[in-house]
């Protein structure tokens, strides 16, 4: 009776286990779907070079290939960044000839 | 029990759950960032594969598993297959392979894989760049026994910080005490406001291992010392104040670190054609300049060949842009006619801040990483001017910043931009090491191309940035042989050096002076002096006077054999007089102050240009000033007994109170014979005499020079050839009863000019060279007292000369006058009168234009005074109309204004009526 009560429980518990996990996973999952889903390209016109540090690729900064939505966000951080008193390392950096779609992804074509 | 084996099971679960997280999080964690992004690209991608050492799990439990895996990196090569693999790294457990994405991933799973890292395509080295601009070269090089590494000098660094705990960098931090072994003495940190200026971004660990590295790679300045002032943060920017903050951090610290230069491989986004030395950062950079700190800041990577950004673009900074490993202006610098410098900028391989991060635009391999830009080049210089530092300082000297990038600039290797059409010069540091360390040589006297005493004093001087060791004096004789070396051991930095030489024989020498430093430069004078050395007199020449001669003054003559200079010395000394030359070889004066019948010692004294001095014997001289006496005997005044060419035997006598050396005939003023054989008696001197009447004397010389003349006496030779014929008075009453002559000179006399002797009404007959061949006639009409009038005929023309006047007459055109008359004389009745044919251009004047120039004069001044007649009407007309509008307007406003007034009375009339009829109400 008791084992009974018990295999009761364990299953019942397990599937809650089972269940939580499953729906955290799946809801994560959601989430990074979603998030994916603003970065994914159809064409190569939807990718675009943006640059996504205060000082541009020539002068020590980065940049990137990324979707048309992705780059209004970086555009967006960057307006936070001085644009009279910025001084930026004269390191070359910029490697980004082009930018392709791959597989919905925004790929670089470098020089 | 059977509760804590469902718990344990769940909990196992729980575990493999997140395990499987845990190891795709790892997998993705191992593949590097640089990777990933080649992986969306490319099939097959070159990678290098940090395996786990098998050191680190040789401990306890783990030591009996890990035997097992003893080398895991041959495991991992066995399992992707030996073929793929490229590399095996010796200093790390680690080794290159080229891989597909699936090959990859798979790799990522191993727990014995580390790291799998982007195997970057690998252009130059930091060993290249330094050989470049020839470091390599200067570091062997030696000042006061000390190699030219950058030994003492400090380099501040003005970046993001610097990891001070790399090997090549030192491996420790000074914490700002000058006398710390380490090479970061120090510095400050203006981001988090500390004095632990760690790196966090990479920029300028890169930066210090270009100036300073020494270890696995080196600087160009390996032994120079580093003060890190972190101005930029870990994302990699900064602002301007923190900059300058460090700048001035750097001037205030200079005499403790002894530093000496200031990198600065930053910059603003906006960029200047011009000098900004209003910009924030130029009071900071004038003040580092003014103590001899260069502020050497990179050009920026905009690509733009006109413009340049801050700090750049401050005057007094030492811009350096960037070129490539084939000495090509990189393509991403920024550069102008402002940038003087260039260095290696392209693919510079140096120290790295972080074997876990790689700065965008790097490839980063262990702990070092390959990056790009004038930030790379500017370091080069800034290396470059501690090196410099490091010389003249050694000598006590200093430079200027400027004077150092002018010797970097004038040392360089020029290369031709052809976007901009500039060319610039890419620093050559052995180049400038080597300017600054030859000693500078002048020779001073005696003086090239000059003649010496035969103890000749030399003078060179020299000036060296190292201390000088000794001199040496050369002398070389005109074949090239050494035939003098003098050395002498020296010290200081400024040398003036004494040598004295005996010659011992004239001919041509070559001098110079070699100075050694203690630094073993040498150098001689730019070029050898030249000297001639002359021990021998010159040879004099007398020309005049001679020995025991007469003469009518001081005639003094002579030449020498060199250049020189001579004087003649009278009585022993009493009159000394120097002498003339045109040429320095032939000496010449003359005194006619000397009296009559004086003699004269006279001593010649010349000095050849090297100074020797020769005097001539004495010489003794007379002076005689008398005349010789000569009277003429024959044939008498007048005489005109000959007739046609004639030899006429011309007899006088000649006394003197010296020999006579020479008599003269002189027939009409010209000296027609001349007689040596002189006597006291009769002397006769013959000569062929033609037709004509002639004036002649006679001049004798004696043998002091002395020259008398005899009176003139005329001799008339009558002409065969003249046509005589009978003169009539122009026929009427009482013509002259007088006869006159008519000569006839053809054309070839007429032209080569004759003199005629003609009384009144005489007439000359002449042709002239034209195509008429018109006879025309010469007739003297009448003799005054000192003129002749003479009539030509052809067109008669009509003239009176006086004596020595003459005339030109044109008779066959009007472009050129054609007849010469000239009246020479009158003696009695007669006049003797010069007719010669010429041809003569007649220049004439421009009468016509300057007509036409008062014509048009006039014609313009017609012009200005009817002008203004018309523009007056038109003006009027214009004045009128504007005059009738005014007043149209003026009316039509005033009519308006009355209309207005008008109303305001009536509506003034009607407000009043309506307040009476409410007053009446």
């Amino acid at each position: 009776m008791k084992k009974r009560q018990f295999n009761v429980l364990y299953i019942i518990f397990t599937i809650l286990i089972v269940l939580i996990i499953s729906f955290l996973f799946i809801y994560f999952n959601q989430q990074t779907k979603n998030e994916e889903s603003k970065n994914i390209c159809q064409t190569n016109s939807d990718c675009v070079k943006v640059q996504t540090t205060c000082c541009p690729c020539n002068m020590g900064g980065k940049e990137i290939c990324a979707t048309k939505n992705e780059a209004k966000e970086y555009q967006k951080k960057l307006e936070n960044c001085s644009t009279t008193d910025l001084i930026c390392p004269a390191m070359y950096g910029c490697t980004i000839q082009d930018c392709k779609c791959s597989n919905g992804i925004c790929g670089e074509i470098n020089y | 029990m059977v509760i804590k084996k469902e718990i344990l099971f769940l909990g196992l679960c729980l575990v493999i759950l997140f395990s499987l997280q845990i190891a795709i999080a790892e997998q993705n964690s191992k593949i590097d960032e640089q990777l990933s992004k080649q992986l969306d690209t490319q099939e097959k991608v070159k990678v290098i594969i940090s395996v786990e050492e098998n050191n680190n799990q040789n401990k306890g439990f783990f030591k009996i598993f890990s035997q097992g895996n003893q080398d895991s990196r041959e495991n991992i090569i066995n399992e992707i297959g030996k073929d793929k693999v490229e590399h095996k790294f010796s200093s790390s457990n680690s080794f290159s392979a080229e891989l597909t994405k699936q090959e990859i991933e798979n790799l990522a799973n191993e727990n014995s894989v580390k790291k799998i890292y982007y195997n970057s395509p690998v252009h130059a080295f930091l060993q290249d760049s330094v050989g470049i601009i020839n470091a390599t070269l200067t570091w062997p090089l030696q000042a006061n026994g000390i190699n030219l590494t950058g030994a003492g000098q400090t380099i501040c660094i003005i970046d993001s910080g610097v990891n001070y705990s790399h090997a090549d960098l030192g491996g420790c931090y000074g914490n700002n005490s000058a006398n710390s072994t380490c090479k970061i003495l120090g510095g400050y940190d203006y981001v988090n406001s500390d004095s632990n200026p760690m790196d966090d971004f990479g920029h300028g660990t890169h930066i210090a291992g270009i100036t300073s590295a020494n270890g696995t790679i080196k600087g160009v300045a390996p032994d120079s010392k580093i003060i890190a002032i972190k101005g930029l943060n870990s994302a990699g920017n900064g602002n301007s104040g923190d900059i300058i903050a460090g700048i001035d951090w750097c001037i205030d610290n200079s005499s403790i670190f002894n530093i000496s230069v200031i990198s600065l491989s930053l910059g603003t986004s906006t960029l200047n054609t011009t000098y900004c030395n209003d910009d924030s950062f130029a009071p900071s950079i004038n003040s580092a300049v003014s103590k001899n700190i260069s502020v050497v800041v990179s050009t920026g990577n905009a690509g733009n060949w006109s413009a340049l950004p801050s700090p750049a673009c401050v005057q007094n900074a030492t811009r350096v842009g960037a070129t490539d490993k084939s000495d090509a202006i990189a393509s991403y610098s920024n550069r102008n006619n402002l940038t003087k410098l260039f260095a290696p900028g392209s693919d510079i391989n140096s120290t790295r801040f972080n074997s876990n991060a790689c700065p965008v635009g790097c490839s980063c391999s262990g702990n070092y990483m390959i990056c790009s830009g004038t930030s790379m080049a500017a370091p080069h210089v800034a290396g470059a001017i501690a090196i410099i530092n490091q010389l003249l300082k050694s000598g006590g000297n200093t430079k200027t910043p400027l004077e150092i990038e002018t010797i970097l600039n004038q040392t360089g290797k020029p290369i031709l931009d052809s976007t901009s059409g500039l060319t610039f010069s890419r620093i050559n540091l052995y180049s400038a090491i080597l300017y600054y360390m030859t000693p500078s040589v002048y020779l001073i006297s005696p003086l090239d191309n000059l003649l010496t005493n035969q103890n000749q004093s030399f003078f060179c001087n020299a000036s060296s940035n190292i201390t000088f060791k000794n001199v040496t004096f050369y002398l070389w004789n005109s074949t090239g042989d050494l035939i003098n070396s003098n050395s002498t051991n020296i010290s200081g930095y400024l040398n003036n050096t004494n040598v004295s030489y005996n010659f011992g024989y004239d001919g041509t020498f070559k001098w110079n002076c070699l100075f050694f430093n203690n630094a073993s430069s040498s150098s001689y004078a730019l070029s050898n002096f030249s000297i001639r050395y002359d021990s021998t007199k010159p040879s004099l020449n007398i020309i005049s006077p001679i020995n025991n001669s007469w003469y009518n003054a001081g005639r003094f003559n002579i030449s020498l054999n060199e250049n020189g200079s001579c004087l003649y010395s009278l009585d022993l000394g009493k009159n000394n007089v120097t002498m003339n030359s045109s040429d320095n070889l032939t000496f010449y004066n003359t005194n006619s102050s000397l009296l009559q019948n004086e003699t004269f010692n006279l001593t010649y004294y010349c000095n050849d240009s090297a100074g020797n001095l020769n005097s001539s014997d004495s010489i003794i001289f007379n002076i005689d000033l008398t005349q010789p006496l000569i009277n003429l005997i024959s044939p008498l005044n007048g005489d005109s007994s000959l007739t046609g060419t004639s030899t006429v035997s011309f007899s006088f006598n000649v006394s003197d109170n010296l020999n006579i050396s020479r008599c003269n005939l002189i027939i009409d003023g010209v000296s027609s014979t001349n007689s040596s054989a002189i006597n006291a008696s009769t002397n006769i001197i013959s000569a062929s005499v033609v037709a004509g009447t002639h004036i002649w004397n006679i001049t004798c010389t004696d043998e002091a020079g002395n020259t008398g003349n005899s009176s003139s006496r005329s001799l008339v030779i009558n002409s065969p050839a003249v046509v005589v014929s009978s003169g009539g008075g122009g026929g009427g009453g009482g013509g002259s009863t007088d006869n006159f002559m008519t000569y006839s000179l053809t054309k070839e006399q007429t032209s080569i000019g004759q003199i005629k002797e003609l009384k009144k009404l005489d007439k000359i007959k002449f042709e002239i060279f034209d195509i008429k061949s018109e006879q025309h006639i010469l007739t003297l009409n009448s003799i005054g007292e000192n003129f002749a009038n003479i009539t030509i005929q052809s067109t008669p023309i009509n003239i009176i000369l006086g004596i020595g006047q003459s005339a030109k007459f044109n008779l066959t055109s009007p472009d050129f006058y054609d007849l010469y008359v000239k009246l020479e004389n009158i003696s009695k009745t007669k006049a003797n009168i010069t007719i010669q044919t010429i041809h003569d251009p007649i220049i004439k004047q421009i009468v016509i234009q300057e007509q036409n120039k008062t014509l048009e004069q006039n014609i313009t001044n017609e012009q200005k005074i009817e002008q203004p007649q018309v523009i007056s009407k038109k003006e009027i007309s214009i004045i009128l109309i504007t005059i009738i509008l005014l007043a149209s307007i003026i009316v039509f406003y005033f009519l308006k204004t009355k209309q207005k007034q008008e109303k305001i009375k009536q509506e003034i009339k009607r407000l009043e009526k309506l307040q009476k009829e409410k007053a009446r109400r």
